[in-house]
């Protein structure tokens, strides 16, 4: 425990642990000291001087943020002395910074325009002429203007230490310094995530998103704070928008469960939801042609084909879901399906079954703020850094800040295997339950396991004593983890639980609610259905999925098999065009709703935009199609009365609300965790099966996986945002340039 | 009271009126013969806006949004854009400039808080008040309107006075 000490600032005593830094002390007691260059979590850097007080018995001003507050500490941050340095360092920055304000997006929650409003003087002593640079574009995504810069490196440390990256860097020296990738006078561009970390944490206008250039200034748009939408992490983000159009995204100051960051998507992929290419009216095929109609012709059509084929066999109309629904629209399908449809196929289109996860749990998931604070970490499988990017910083956070061990299984050399991982056992594709088996195993049959996974058995005995070693023990699972495998890791921490040792799971599943849409009741079946297009199933109904892009022919000759296809969808996808009606939708931004993100906490997603009226939430077209049929499934009106209905059905939701939502951010909700003991023969046995299926001709895949291979990667949704297609186009003359993939 | 004091009163009373009445009719006339005559306006009229531009003809306005955010009544609505061509090619002073300027005149009070708000004397009020439109929508004046106001200025029906020298307090 450390001890605390007992300072005075401006007369006030204050108590702080010992060895933290004055200012954090400072701004969380509401004492203002103005500053630059220091951000949480970040290394002191004492670049921008701003932040100077007076200690008693120091002969000269000291940085407040360097300085560890002692026991007996006097500080005054108010005198005149301190009050005239801060005039100065305003006075030397503004030297050479240009007015340019009005044409600055930043204009308006700049920090250099609050610190001079709140300490700067009228006019600058300085009048000598002021470096003219012109701007550069290190990227698609992020604009540098040097001449904006203050240079207190905060973009240059968050991408080094929060982001792993060292994309940026000082250029130059003296008067003359800017920041970004080395080579950026001839035109070198950023090879990095395009996170944008470095743009949000910038106190001035130097770094700035080309995405949102010049569309709207921050007192002009409306912000709405909502759940991003693509990976299963659930960031929060402040959604800007203008009138009816889409401005950007931002996260300066936001308290979600991430904090300020955000990835690359989460930043920049959410602009589609402006797209032209959104479709604004149902379409009906008439005469082999898909042509714009009604919305009443729609679903009078739908109707009476659905119940004309669900009167002849109920199971004959199926209804899939996707795993980027919300809660609220994948409870009204599942409950559609099953109370009005009365059919037993329907469900989502998945990869991984989390189910067998899920019911055979035996420790709880750990949140993301439980992770930061993680021991010793042992990950089998997965590539957080390209497909779940605030999972990965977390890792990174624990292994930075707290020393954690990062004992890392994984069949291909990611990112965090080569940097963070104390221990990387590179182990051939798909012998994931051979390590796992060795780790239940008694120690006899190692070199049997490490000839299967084609590691050395001395590998596999120090990652067991390395995890039987641990106290806090976190379990990360990938999605390369499935089946049997899935389901004997599940159960695994009944092993390694006991009174020393705390275990906690957290898995990396791909699609933002794939884990609520599985609470909601659409179980991950869609490949199975598939088999039965055409014979068993003669109409679909298909919500949000885009199979024949993800899977490509197989999906696409099934689907033709069918009497009627009904998909609702924003886009005209490639799904979509073999549809017989179409619906539009509301995006993520023009509805309300709940996702649940990868840890199992409930976020909310509030509306931003009003839509144009003519697309529908996808709960609403299901209330229409029932009404028209004459089906009752309890229908519900809005999405926070779904969201009761919810709370009431499943036992995990129960005690959520949309007002306890509003108050609380990010609520986890309660997994059923086993607790009868476990058998290390029967997990044993659970994988043989899976043990047997491993390939082994197959060789290391010795190639590191190159950065952007999944943050790039164009989706129905991500190829309808414009950076997003030059990043990819861009990461392409990059592979074909180099050779490599 | 007589009847000879009531008349003597109230003669008294007219010829004090009337004295003020004729005293008015040598005098020069107030009222302006418009559309007649030009009508008398101050220099400082808050008029019909436009558009300024500087010496070779670019427009000034950098697409700031200060003016619609001074504007209480919410009457300006601006669209930016970018365009990255040299000085010479391009039609804006700066980089930055508006796609779409339009001002609702039928929102706008003409209190000039958006040409006090101006940090690059884009926006100036001209002296044109003959606002008057047929069609509700005509009303909202877009960019290229508001740019020809300035060219309008010299056969708008008006004769600018200036305050500052009628008054004798120029220099």
């Amino acid at each position: 425990m450390t001890e605390t000490v007992k300072i005075k600032v401006d007369g006030r005593e204050l108590e702080a642990p010992k060895g933290k830094l004055l200012i954090e002390v400072c701004l969380e007691n509401g004492i203002d000291i103005p500053n630059f260059c220091y951000y949480p979590d970040l290394t002191p850097q004492a670049a921008c001087r701003m932040c100077l007080v007076r200690i008693e018995r120091m002969p000269k001003l000291a940085t407040s943020c360097t300085v560890q507050v002692q026991d007996g500490m006097v500080v005054t941050t108010q005198s005149e002395e301190v009050l005239e340095a801060r005039k100065g360092m305003l006075d030397l920055i503004l030297g050479n910074h240009p007015l340019d304000c009005p044409i600055c997006d930043k204009g308006g929650q700049c920090e250099l325009q609050d610190q001079v409003f709140a300490h700067g003087t009228v006019y600058g002593r300085y009048e000598v002429k002021k470096n003219d640079t012109r701007e550069w574009r290190l990227s698609p995504f992020i604009a540098y203007d040097p001449q904006r810069c203050v240079r207190c490196y905060r973009c240059i440390r968050v991408c080094d230490e929060v982001m792993d990256v060292h994309a940026l860097g000082r250029i130059f020296r003296g008067a003359k310094e800017v920041i970004g990738p080395y080579g950026i006078d001839k035109g070198y561009s950023l090879d990095c995530e395009q996170c944008g970390y470095c743009v949000e944490v910038c106190p001035v206008g130097a770094l700035l998103s080309v995405d949102s250039r010049f569309r709207s200034r921050p007192w002009d748009m409306r912000e709405t704070i909502t759940t991003c939408q693509h990976c299963a992490d659930g960031c929060q983000m402040r959604l800007g928008t203008r009138g009816s159009q889409y401005v950007r995204v931002a996260s300066k100051d936001l308290k979600g469960i991430n904090g300020e960051f955000l990835c690359i998507k989460g930043r920049y992929g959410s602009s589609y939801i402006s797209s032209e290419e959104r479709l604004d009216n149902p379409y009906l095929r008439k005469d082999g042609k898909l042509v714009e109609v009604g919305w009443e012709e729609a679903i009078k059509y739908v109707a009476a084909r659905l119940k004309a084929i669900s009167a002849e066999d109920r199971d004959a109309v199926a209804v899939l879901g996707s795993p980027r629904l919300t809660n609220e629209a994948a409870f009204a399908l599942a409950s559609f399906a099953r109370k009005g449809l009365k059919t037993s196929n329907y469900g989502q289109i998945a990869d991984v079954d989390l189910t067998r996860f899920f019911a055979n749990l035996t420790a709880p998931l750990a949140t993301h703020a439980e992770v930061k604070k993680a021991e010793t970490i042992f990950m089998l499988g997965g590539d957080p850094t390209e497909n779940n990017p605030l999972s990965a910083m977390v890792i990174r956070y624990a292994v930075r800040k707290n020393g954690a061990r990062l004992l890392m299984v994984n069949s291909r050399r990611t990112k965090i295997a080569r940097r963070q991982a104390e221990m990387f056992l590179h182990i051939r594709r798909g012998a994931e339950p051979a390590v796992l088996a060795a780790l239940i195993d008694s120690d006899e049959n190692a070199a049997r396991y490490a000839e299967l996974a084609k590691v050395k058995p001395e590998q596999l005995r120090r990652l067991g004593k390395a995890i039987s070693d641990s106290k806090r023990l976190l379990v990360v699972i990938g999605p390369e983890v499935n089946g049997a495998t899935l389901e004997v890791a599940a159960r695994f921490a009944a092993l390694l639980k006991s009174d020393s040792r705390e275990v906690k799971y957290l898995i990396l599943p791909p699609y933002n609610n794939s884990v609520g849409t599985l609470d909601m009741g659409l179980r991950p079946n869609g490949h199975e259905l598939k088999s039965l297009f055409g014979t068993k199933i003669k109409a679909l109904y298909l919500a949000g999925s885009n199979p024949v892009e993800q899977y490509g022919n197989s999906w696409k000759e099934a689907l033709s098999k069918l009497d009627l296809l009904v998909v609702a969808d924003l886009f005209m996808t490639e799904t979509a065009q073999l549809a017989d009606v179409v619906f539009p939708v509301n995006s993520f931004a023009e509805l309300d709703g709940t996702y649940t993100n990868a840890v199992g906490q409930v976020q909310r997603v509030n509306r931003a935009l009003e839509g144009t009226g003519r697309t529908r939430p996808d709960w609403m077209i299901i209330n229409m199609l029932a009404k028209e049929m004459g089906l009752e499934f309890g229908a519900r009106g809005s999405a926070a009365s779904i969201f009761r209905d919810i709370a009431s059905e499943i036992p995990a939701y129960s005690g959520i609300s949309y007002d306890r939502l509003r108050k609380e951010w990010a609520i986890q909700t309660e997994r059923k965790i086993s607790t009868t003991a476990e058998q290390p023969d029967a997990l044993l046995s659970a994988l043989k099966g899976e043990i047997a299926k491993i390939d082994l001709s197959l060789d290391l895949d010795r190639e590191p996986v190159r950065q952007g291979s999944g943050l790039f990667r164009l989706g129905t949704l991500t190829s309808r945002v414009a950076v997003m297609r030059e990043a990819f186009k861009a990461k392409e003359q990059v592979e074909e340039a180099t050779g490599v993939r | 009271m007589s009847i000879i004091s009531d008349v003597v009163e109230t003669v008294k009373a007219i010829t004090t009126g009337l004295k003020i009445t004729f005293s008015y009719i040598p005098r020069q006339k107030l009222t302006n013969c418009y559309p007649d005559e030009p009508v008398e306006v101050f220099s400082a009229y808050r008029g019909e806006h436009y558009l300024n531009v500087d010496e070779n003809g670019k427009e000034r306005c950098v697409a700031c949004f200060l003016c619609s955010a001074a504007c209480p009544a919410d009457a300006i609505y601006i669209e930016a854009a970018e365009d990255l061509r040299p000085y010479e090619e391009r039609s804006s002073v700066e980089e930055r400039y508006a796609k779409v300027y339009n001002i609702d005149y039928g929102k706008c009070i003409l209190c000039g808080f958006c040409v006090e708000a101006c940090p690059k004397d884009a926006i100036r009020h001209g002296h044109n008040f003959e606002m008057a439109v047929t069609n509700f929508s005509d009303l909202i004046k877009d960019k290229e309107y508001l740019l020809k106001n300035r060219e309008r200025e010299s056969r708008l029906p008006v004769v600018i006075i200036d305050e500052v020298k009628r008054r004798g307090l120029s220099k």
